[in-house]
């Protein structure tokens, strides 16, 4: 459930668009769960090529 | 006088267009004409239209600054003003509409993705590569649904801030986030091969 929660939050987290405790809730949750550290660069990757 | 305009904020051109400085506006055309334009294009995927829809905005920024009042930063006011005349440049052309979204008949690849091109190295190595990316990544923004893509320019390319986009969208904070994850999801899945090679 929360990597469900997490996942939806990820592209505001690349934008810088969370609030801190938001923020450090995606932070702590991306270093410890690969599938969404994984997603999490995915994205980034997505990002760099627009 | 003249010289001191180049350093002014928009706002105070706005406030002295509005007293009658005409110059003032020659001013904000020159810094903002082509943002304008890149806007537009982006949206309306024709370089003629955009170009209208360009003037038009300025016309209606000088028609607007007897009653103007710098309420909000004039940036934000006129990104507002060129998204309304786009989104209705696009309504009203059903060829531009049609065009936009199924990719056919003279949409100008090199000008809509031209800025990916400024941000990759430029080495004759991934020269290639380089086209296929920026016509991957127009394939891509094009298949988006209309205001997943918009959300995603404004965001992406223009810089702002989705405090400021939901402003522009007329929707909430939370509506621009998702409307921006589900357009960068999408645009994840249909650019897989080329994240991969990275």
């Amino acid at each position: 459930m929360e990597c469900r929660e997490i996942r939806k939050r990820l592209s505001a987290y690349l934008d810088g668009e969370l609030k801190q405790g938001e923020w450090e809730r995606v932070a702590n949750h991306v270093t410890s769960c690969s599938n969404c550290g994984r997603e999490l660069r995915a994205l980034q990757e997505t990002c760099s090529l627009l | 006088m003249e010289d001191d305009r180049e350093t002014l904020p928009d706002e105070e051109l706005m406030l002295r267009l509005k007293d009658g400085e005409a110059d003032c506006f020659k001013e904000l055309v020159m810094r903002h004409q082509r943002s304008v334009i890149n806007t537009a294009f982006r949206v309306t995927g024709n370089h003629q239209e955009a170009e209208e829809v360009a003037q038009e905005v300025f016309l209606r920024i000088y028609r607007a600054a007897p009653g103007y009042r710098p309420d909000a930063k004039f940036s934000t006011y006129l990104y507002r003003v060129t998204l309304n005349l786009s989104l209705n440049q696009v309504r009203k052309a059903r060829a531009v509409l049609s065009r936009f979204f199924s990719g056919e008949q003279g949409f100008n690849e090199e000008l809509v993705i031209g800025e990916v091109a400024d941000r990759l190295p430029d080495t004759p190595l991934i020269s290639l590569e380089k086209k296929e990316v920026k016509k991957a990544v127009r394939k891509a923004i094009r298949s988006l649904p209309k205001r997943q893509r918009v959300a995603i320019i404004l965001s992406q390319y223009e810089g702002l801030s989705y405090q400021e986009i939901s402003e522009l969208l007329h929707c909430s904070h939370k509506a621009v986030e998702r409307l921006i994850h589900r357009g960068k999801i999408q645009l994840k899945e249909e650019l897989a091969s080329y994240i991969q090679k990275k």
